[in-house]
This record gives structure tokens, sequence and C-alpha cells, in this order.
């Protein structure tokens, strides 16, 4: 929401252009209404910036075009509609202004480059205004520039730049570090397989053997019987011991209470175990031989 | 100094290659330079809602690259995130906790608003649209609870759902909607995934994005005084770039850190796989939802159930019903005593949840 | 005179009669009784009294019947309380259901009502049979295959009665205070032994056989202790019968017999246990004290008999060495090694070094044995605790489960070997539950590592958001500064 300064009245169509006015180490930047070019005032000891932009904005001056001079209004001709144009300062570090007291006023460097020099205009008599007026700000000269110390930033400000970059950079550090580390695939697992763990070629466990593999943190048996390759959960049912093959006799042992399991079924044949092991899905390829146990 | 950096313009022209391609000073200026009431005292919780939104958003796509959403595979890769894949723990734990503040911080900004009045002209549709983001968020929360598929997840949803099917009139067909069939199964988990990392994240999102152009454009809310209805509100301002900004991403940084630390000291842990043929003893749903599990064990089901749902319509269309245009407490004492005791009511029976 | 003369003859005679009857009973008692008090584990003594052969069983009690008709019933309910309370109890029987009638065990006529006919002993009414007839009574029917096949039953219950101690006590010394059929399936009532609510249910089998032995009163003629079912109740296997109700565990039958129950002998104890531990009698098998003639440690030396408990390593050594006395291990009237089983009564003495003295050449393998299974053991109970304690804070540990169950499959081998007395093999077992066991271990130490790890870096971490909190309070206070002054407020219009 915009908010006009007190007393303006609005007659008509109102283009309202906003020049956005800023102290940068003792002179005043401005960007003026058609582009980002900063337009340069030189101020003198005298001049109170403050007082020196009431005064442009106040003053309606014609402003042709960038870098001729300032003013403060300008008829204008946009799309067809004719229109005045109020155009006016804001200060976004107004505060600052406060405290030019403790900021040396000078003569201000006349800008870091010369295409942003301000064609100087002789400037018409100021109006009238209150005892704060002063002599007349001298304004931008194009003049020979004289020699003044480049601009430094206080020591102060740059420590505080320096702190908001390290805050921004190591906060940067700290987030995007663990998740570049996320994104790169994990070496071990079975995370991107697809559910699919290879448990050997058909090589490994010849017909009437059988072998027991790790499958991520289970342990399970697979065996190559004549019905096929048949894979069960290795973790006996009774208390928990690993089975294993008992070739001799043809069935599942468990090697702790000798509890028996058919090995085309899991089933229990005799001792302890309450029930069958549970069948794990097992998959053959059929090129290379290998086996597939499916998880879950 | 910041804004001094950004709005010098490069020498050579009339601004850098990105202003000179976007144009987007003019929209930062437009967003970043406004001014909001010396009195505002939001506490930063609404602003801390979004980050950890924000969090969620990112966590939660990270997540989604190794997460499979099948009963057969959700449990192993879930497993296979906690300890095979690099700081898979640290996001996991992370998105599980943000995933508990974040309805907290939005249940502490509705208070917030509440208390100070905030809701009032002009904002009443940002509290509308306020209640239906608490709504979306405990959604998100209630679908992301099912995706790891381990005991403690499916029972959850188990009995959620079945408090759901007994809603009056709609209950059997909303729940069938919500699981896909007649029985917690693969379509619900398709169905909940799809949901909380499709559907939910875009109506927040856009729904968000409405709620916080609304606070844009009316400011924050002055707890001291109302805002007039006839012009703009007056009093002192201050700015909100860079005062209020900087404040409010101090708060972020230390949810940050309160996140590391319960991501470390407290990783989100995994019960035993879904088993649909064993119930396990004490199964409840997750703490936010515990308050109104409790009260259904206290009255009647029908009750139980519309209470609540009218409770909440009541709440949403409050700005309605509390028309004055009192902003203090102490001119509200009534509407603040009846609230902070229903408030009181809720804190109880979750405690009691908790204890059975 | 003669009077007289032939009194003394007739007295004489009864006389003679008596002693001859009396000598007859003290033979038969003392040779062919079961001695009184048995104390199995008695080096089998060259002599074991032969089992009197039991009588053929009796021809089933042959009645008038017309098929349909059961008169008693009808009578006997109407009777009074006590006998409706019998016909009923008859009435819901497996005998009652199963059209076995009442003159099927006690004779008679069921077809008429009239008192007179229907009980008349001339055509074979038999009334309460006594004690001794109502074995005969039961297995007239129970013996005969013919009979039993339609129900699937055993006929072998009365042969192998006559050869229990009930039985021969019965047969041998009309002691008509042991257990008969009735006394354990009931006489009316008889259940199917699958109804959990028989006495003869195997869960209910131990309070049965208490009825009797535990009653001292009643056991006191005979010797035998009464303890036995308080001390089953807190062994495992009574634990596991009783609380678990599992019916795989072991009751008095199992191991004594239910129809021939005697107490096994030292002979026969490693087949009695070995009927469900098959694995570990095969190892016995194996061992150096399988093949000891005298003096050879059994199941029940180490392991009890009511009282078997949860075996632990503490079963190698006493905690202080015992007392060694001569009779310890030597027999002095015939100068053997030998081993009662009274010795080992008490469970701190089931020990190796009870029998295996330190100084012995024995010993060291012993030790060995030990030594290697408590090394086992210890890295075992390690790995354990520390796997809790990386669970407890919150790690995924079920990698360093598996490890851990396949330790203990290697432990509960190295353990069982224990029974071989075969040192490699033992040692070898247990070093290999040793190494599982420890990688089980170092799995989960990188999981309390990697949550060390994981705590420094929160540390590190939350260190730099401070400073970063820090750096923005610093900024905010200097623009705050900077402000001072100025009011705030709108700008300068």
């Amino acid at each position: 929401m915009i908010r006009t300064p007190g007393g303006w009245d609005v007659e008509s169509a109102l283009q309202a252009e906003v020049l956005v006015v800023w102290l940068d180490d003792g002179r005043l930047e401005m960007i003026g209404p058609c582009g980002a070019a900063p337009w340069l005032i030189e101020l003198g000891p005298a001049n109170h910036p403050v007082a020196v932009v009431d005064r442009i904005v106040r003053d309606g001056r014609d402003v042709h075009a960038p870098g001729h001079g300032l003013g403060a209004s300008r008829p204008g001709d946009r799309d067809g509609i004719c229109t005045g144009s109020v155009s006016f300062g804001t200060f976004p570090r107004h505060r600052v202004c406060a405290t030019l007291t403790r900021i040396p006023r000078g003569r201000s460097s006349p800008g870091r480059s010369q295409e942003s020099r301000v064609e100087q205009e002789p400037r018409p008599a100021p109006s009238g205004d209150s005892a704060s007026q002063a002599p007349a700000p001298a304004i931008a000269t194009p003049a020979p520039v004289t020699p003044a110390p480049a601009p430094r930033p206080t020591t102060r400000r740059r420590f505080l730049r320096y702190l908001l970059g390290f805050s921004v950079v190591s906060t940067m550090a700290l987030v995007l570090a663990p998740v570049i580390a996320f994104l790169v695939p994990p070496k071990t697992g079975s995370a991107g397989t697809g559910g699919k763990v290879s448990a050997g070629t058909l090589a490994d466990i010849p017909l009437g053997q059988g072998k027991v593999v790790p499958m991520g943190s289970k342990p399970t048996i697979v065996l190559n019987t004549e019905q096929g390759v048949k894979a069960y959960s290795a973790i006996c049912t009774h208390l928990g011991c690993i089975v294993l093959y008992d070739g001799a006799n043809g069935t599942i042992a468990c090697p702790c209470h000798d509890g028996r399991f058919n090995p085309l079924t899991g089933a229990v044949v005799s001792g302890p175990p309450p029930a069958p092991l549970p069948t794990v899905e097992a998959s053959v390829d059929e090129t290379t031989g290998e086996i597939f146990l499916m998880e879950g | 100094m910041t804004a001094e950096i950004e709005q010098r313009p490069a020498p050579e022209g009339q601004g850098g290659w990105i202003e000179k391609r976007t144009g987007a000073r003019e929209l930062m200026a437009a967003l970043l330079h406004v001014r909001i009431p010396v009195e505002a005292r939001t506490l930063y919780f609404g602003g801390i809602a979004l980050f950890l939104f924000g969090i969620q958003a990112a966590t939660g796509t990270l997540l989604a690259l190794y997460y499979k959403p099948t009963p057969d595979a959700a449990y192993n890769s879930i497993v296979s995130i906690m300890s095979d894949v690099s700081f898979g723990w640290l996001i996991r734990s992370i998105h599980h906790w943000a995933a508990n503040l974040m309805i907290l911080f939005v249940v502490f900004h509705l208070l917030r608003v509440f208390y100070q009045a905030a809701f009032k002209y002009p904002r009443e549709l940002t509290w509308i649209i306020g209640v239906g983001l608490l709504g979306l968020t405990m959604v998100f929360g209630f679908t992301g609870y099912l995706l790891p598929w381990d005991q403690r997840a499916y029972w959850a949803t188990v009995v959620g759902t079945d408090i759901a099917g007994a809603v009056p009139f709609i209950g059997d067909q909303l729940l069938l909607l919500l699981r896909g069939g007649t029985d917690v199964t693969e379509a619900t988990l398709s169905r909940f995934f799809g949901i909380h990392v499709l559907v939910l994240p875009i109506a927040l999102a856009g729904i968000l994005v409405i709620h916080l152009t609304l606070v844009h454009q009316l400011g924050l809310a002055n707890p001291k005084r109302p805002d007039p209805r006839d012009g703009p509100p007056q009093g002192a301002t201050k700015p909100f770039f860079p005062d209020y900004i900087l404040d409010e991403v101090i708060a972020w940084y230390l949810l940050l850190a309160i996140l590391v630390v319960l991501a470390s000291l407290f990783p989100a842990g995994l019960d035993d796989p879904a088993d649909p043929l064993v119930t396990p003893e004490g199964t409840k749903p997750e703490w936010y939802f515990l308050g109104v599990y409790e009260f259904l064990k206290l009255v009647p089901r029908t009750i139980g159930i519309l209470l609540p749902i009218v409770g909440l319509l009541l709440l949403t269309v409050w700005p309605f019903l509390e028309r004055s245009p009192e902003v203090l407490m102490r001119r509200r004492i009534f509407v603040v005593v009846v609230a902070t005791a229903i408030l009181v009511f809720g804190i109880a029976l979750t405690v009691v949840g908790f204890r059975s | 005179m003669a009077g007289l003369r032939r009194d003394r003859r007739i007295g004489l005679r009864v006389a003679a009669g008596l002693l001859g009857v009396g000598l007859l009973l003290v033979v038969a008692g003392t040779t062919f009784a079961e001695d009184p008090s048995p104390s199995p584990g008695v080096s089998p003594s060259p002599s074991i009294p032969p089992t009197v052969p039991g009588p053929a069983a009796p021809r089933p009690i042959a009645h008038p019947t017309d098929g349909s008709s059961n008169q008693c019933y009808d009578c006997h309910a109407a009777v009074n309380e006590r006998q409706k309370a019998i016909a009923d109890a008859w009435q819901g029987s497996v005998h009652g259901t199963g059209g076995v009638t009442c003159a099927d065990c006690h004779g008679g006529d069921p077809r008429s009502d009239r008192m007179g006919i229907a009980m008349d002993r001339e055509i074979g009414f038999i009334g309460t049979p006594s004690r001794e007839q109502t074995v005969g009574v039961c297995g007239s029917c129970h013996s005969d295959p013919e009979r039993m096949r339609a129900y699937k039953l055993p006929t072998d219950q009365y042969s192998k009665y006559w050869t229990s101690v009930h039985g021969q006590q019965l047969l041998t010394a009309s002691d008509t205070r042991v257990a008969i059929c009735i006394d354990c399936h009931g006489s009316h009532d008889i259940k199917k032994a699958s109804d959990p609510t028989a006495a003869v249910y195997p869960p209910n089998v131990p309070a049965l056989c208490a009825g009797c032995h535990a009653d001292a009163e009643l056991m006191e003629p005979y010797g035998i202790p009464t303890d036995q079912y308080d001390v089953y109740q807190r062994s495992v296997h009574g634990e596991a019968l009783l609380v678990n109700a599992d019916v795989r565990a072991p009751s008095c039958t199992s191991c004594h017999g239910s129809h021939d129950a005697k107490p096994p002998r030292s002979t026969e104890v490693v087949e009695v246990c070995g009927k469900c531990h098959t694995a570990t009698q095969e190892l016995y098998l194996e061992s150096r004290h399988s093949e000891l003639e005298q003096a050879a440690p059994k199941c029940w030396t180490c392991h009890g008999t009511h009282d078997v408990s949860q075996p632990s390593e503490a079963l190698f050594f006493h905690p202080e060495p015992p007392q060694y006395l001569c009779t310890t291990c030597h027999d002095l009237e015939n100068q053997t090694l030998r081993i009662e089983l009274d010795q080992f009564a008490d469970p701190a003495d089931r020990r190796c070094d009870t029998c295996h003295h330190p100084e012995s050449d024995i010993y060291a393998q012993v030790e060995a044995i030990a030594g290697s299974l408590s090394e086992a053991e210890t890295a075992y109970a390690d790995a354990e605790t520390r796997i809790a304690e990386a669970a407890d804070i919150g790690m995924i540990v079920s990698d360093a489960d598996v490890a851990l169950s396949e330790a203990n499959t290697s432990l509960i081998q190295a353990q069982a070997a224990v029974h071989t007395t075969k040192l490699t093999l033992i040692s070898e077992t247990a070093g290999e539950a040793t190494t599982k066991a420890e990688s089980a271990s170092d799995l989960a130490q990188a999981k309390l590592d990697e949550s060390v790890f994981r705590r420094s870096a929160m540390v590190i971490v939350v260190a730099l958001i401070v400073l970063n909190v820090v750096a923005l309070y610093a900024v905010k206070r200097y623009l705050e500064r900077t402000s001072r002054g100025s009011g705030g407020g709108a700008p300068p219009a």
C-alpha cells in the first residue's frame, strides 16, 4: 500500500514513480524512474541530505531523461493517457539519516564510474522554505573528479558482513553435506536391488544339497531338490537356532535339539519344533543359473 | 547492509544480470518492505510451522527416493534407510520429529491467534484457511504414520479408520474410501502413500500460499488494538525487513538445533513388521489423536464422534460467532476462560491416553 | 483221649499248613517282591528278582440281554441321591455312551426290574467286585483285541499291569491298597484320556499319582518317599507340563510307565530319557561315561530325577572343593568302584568333581572342558548385553541379532557336546560359539560407536547453529543501535 505524504491531493489519474534514495558512504544515491542508473548528488558540508531530497521531491521539475538533472515530476504520456506524475523518494534507511552527525559529511567521492556521472543542469531557484534551507547543494559535478579516498566500509560493518556470510555459508554446508551423502546410493544392503538377493548359482548348490545364505538380516536355507530350488527361513521355529541341511538322510535338521523339517515343504517331520519353516520365494535365472531370493 | 548489497546495481548499466532478466527487485521490495505494528507478538509460531513444512518437504522428498510403497518391501526399505543409507537415520529421524513438532506448532499458532483475537476483522478468511491447514497437517500425520508398515503403524491405522467408520450416515463409505477396501491392505498403503506424497503437499502448498498472501495483504494483527473498519490501521510500526525477519530466522535456527538434538538422541524407531493376524496389546493412535480417542471411551460412540466434528466446525466459523471488536483478553474473559477449559480438558485426555 | 489226640492232629496240620503258607509268603515276599524302598541307581545287582507272571485274562461276565433294556439304571437312578449320582455318572461316561452297561461289569439280568431276578448271584451277578476281581473285570474286555478293534484301543494294559509294582504287590502280597484300574480311570465316570477333565489327561497325571504317593501315611509301610510331586512341580518338566500345559513334557507315566509303572533301572535310564532327548542320547553314547561298566554316571546322576532343572555351568565344579572319602568312590565290601544315586541326591553334589578328584589325571580335561564352555557363555552374555545396550539407545540391531542367533546355535551345540566328554570336540564347538558371539558383539559395538559419533556430530552441529544465532543476533543489535534515536515510525513526509 503506497502512502502519499501529507498534503497531496490527487485530482487526476495518477502515475506514481518511486525513486529510491539511500545514503552510502556520505553520498546520496538514487535510482531514477526510468532505469537503474544511480544519480549521484554531491553534498556540501552544510547540506543535510534529507533537506536536499526533500527539496528535490517538492520541486516539480521536469525530468527529461535519466542523467539529465533531477526533477520531481514531469508530465507523462504513458499508454496514450495524459497523466501527471508524482515522484517522491523513500528512505529505507531513514534511521541511518538520523545518525548522520556521526558519519563524516564532506565532499563525497564523485562516484565509482564515469558513466554514472549525472550531467549538470542548472537548478532553478529553490522554492522558499523554512530555516532549514541551506545553500543549494552542488549537484553532481561532471567536472574533474577531486581525488578522495576510496570508500571504505567501516570495520564494524565489514565484520558484520563477514559474519552474515559465514552464517549463510555454514548453514548451507551443514544442510547440504548430509543431503548429498544421503543421495549417494549405499554400497551395502539391499536398498536398490528391487527386493531380490542373489544366493549364488546352481553350481554352488548341486542337486541334493543345501546351503544357508544371509539375506539381509535373515538367514535363509537354500536347497536344490528334485522339485526345483526351495528356500526357507533358516531360523528354527523351536528356539531360534540356525538350521542346516542334513544330506545323509535328506532332511533339514536343527542341530540344537534335533528338530527335522521336510526339505520339499518346510513342514516339521520330527522333534520339538512346533511350526513349519516359513517359505522364501526363490527363482532361478535360466541363462546364468543364478538363484534369486525375494525379500519381504 | 544486505539491502545495500542487493540493491547495489551493476556499474555497467541499469540493473544486474538477474534483475534485467527477471525484474525481481520490485517484487522483492514489495514483499519485504512492509511494516508491522510494534506491539505485534506473533511468538514466531506461524513462521516456525512454515519452516517445519519446508523441512518436511525436503526430508520427505529425500526419503521418497529410497522408500518402497508396497507391504512386502516397505518395512525393509525403511530398515535399509536407517542402516545402509548415509545419514538415512538422520533424514528419517528429522522427518519423524519435524512431523510431531509441526503439528504442535500449528496448534500453538492457532492458540496464539485465538488468544490475541487476531482472527477478527479483517482476518476472518485467514483464520478459516488456517483451520483448514491444521486439518491438512493432521491428515499428513495420519497418512504418513502408516508408511513404515510395522505393527504400530498398521494397527494404529486400523483403529483410526475404525473411528472414521463410526461417523454417522457416511461412516461406511468413508471407511471404504480411506482404506481402499474393507480392511487395511496394500490398497490402503498405496492410497495413503499417494495422498501423503502428492495430494497433500500440493494442497497444503496451494492453500498455504493463499494464507501467506492474505497475511501479507492484511499485515500482522495488533494484539492491543483491533483494525478499524474505515481506514488503515493507525499506530506505530516497525519494518518487517530486517527486524522481524531476523528474529524469525533466529527462531528457525533454534528449531533446527532442537530437531538435530532430537534426531540424534531419539532416532525414529521401528516395531516388528506388520502382521494382520496378530494384534499387539495397547494399540492406540498417535498423540495428536489420543485426546479424541480417550474422549470416545468416556461417552457414547455417536456423541464421541459428533462432538469433535461439531467443535471443529465451530472453531472454523468462530470469527463470525465472536463478532465484538474487542481484542484484549481481559475484555473477552468469558471466551478465553471457556477456551482454556476446553484446552486443559483436551490436554488431560491426551495425558490419560499416554498413561493407559 | 482220642478226641484230644484228634484235636491235636488237626491242630498240627493246621499249624503246618499255616507255617507252610507263611513260609511261602515270606519267601515270595522277600524274593519276588520289589525292594520296598527302591533306590534307583544301585549298581545293577546280579540278581534281579524275576516278576511273577500274572494270571490270564478272565472271560467277560456273561449275562442275559435283549440288546436294549437296562433296568439296572432305571431302578438305581431312583433309589437315592448317591445311587442316582453313580447312575448318571455312568450315563455320561465313555462306557455309558458306548453301550457298555451295568451288567457287563456287575453281571445280573438287566432285562428285569425285580431285584431278585436282576441281582441274582446264581445267574452271575457279582455285586461290587473286590479289588482283585476288578482288574480281571476290566481286563476281560480290554485285553481282547477283537473287542477293542472297533475302538482302536490297545490291549496290553492287563498284561502290563501285572508286571508293574502295583500289580506285583497285588499278586504276591494281596496288597489291596495298591492302585488298580479304577483308582486312576474311575469306575462309573470313566472318560477318554484325551478329555482335559479326565484324571489321566497328561497334565492331570502328576496330581493323580500324587493322590497316593504324596500321602505320607499311605506310603509309610513301603518306605517310599512322598516328596516327588512337590519336587516335580518345581522342575523344568513340571513347569512345562503343569504351568505351560505343554503335552510334550513328561508326566510320571512318561518315565515310570502307566500300566507297567515301575521306576526305571539304571540300565534303562538313558533309553528312558533318550526317548525325547534323542540328540543328547546319541552324544552320550559316544562318551567314555557310557562305556563304563562300573560307576557309570547316567542322566540322572547329574540332572536329577524328579527335580530336573535347567543345566548350567555350575554343574562342573563345587564352589569349594568337596570332602573326599574312600567310600565316595569305592565300595569297601567288594572293593569296586561304585556310584550311589543318593550321593547325588543333593543338587549341590551333582558336579563333575564329586567323582573326579582335583589331583587326578582326568581333572585337567574336565577343567579344559569347563573353561572352553564358560568362555563361550561369557562371550555370548557379553554380546547379548551389548546388543541390548545398542537397542536401548534406538539403533537398529537386526544384523547383530542374527549373528547372535548363530552364536546361540553353536553355543547350544557346545553345551550338548559336553555329554560326549570329548575335549577336542567340545572345545572346537565352544570355540566356534565364542567366535560367533564375538562377531555379534562387534556388530553391536559398531552401532554403539556410531551412536557416539552421532552425538559428537550433534554437539558440533548445535554449536555451529548457536554461532549462527549469535551472528544474527549481533546483526540485529547493530541494526537496532544504528536506528536508535530515529524513533522509528513513518518516514519523514
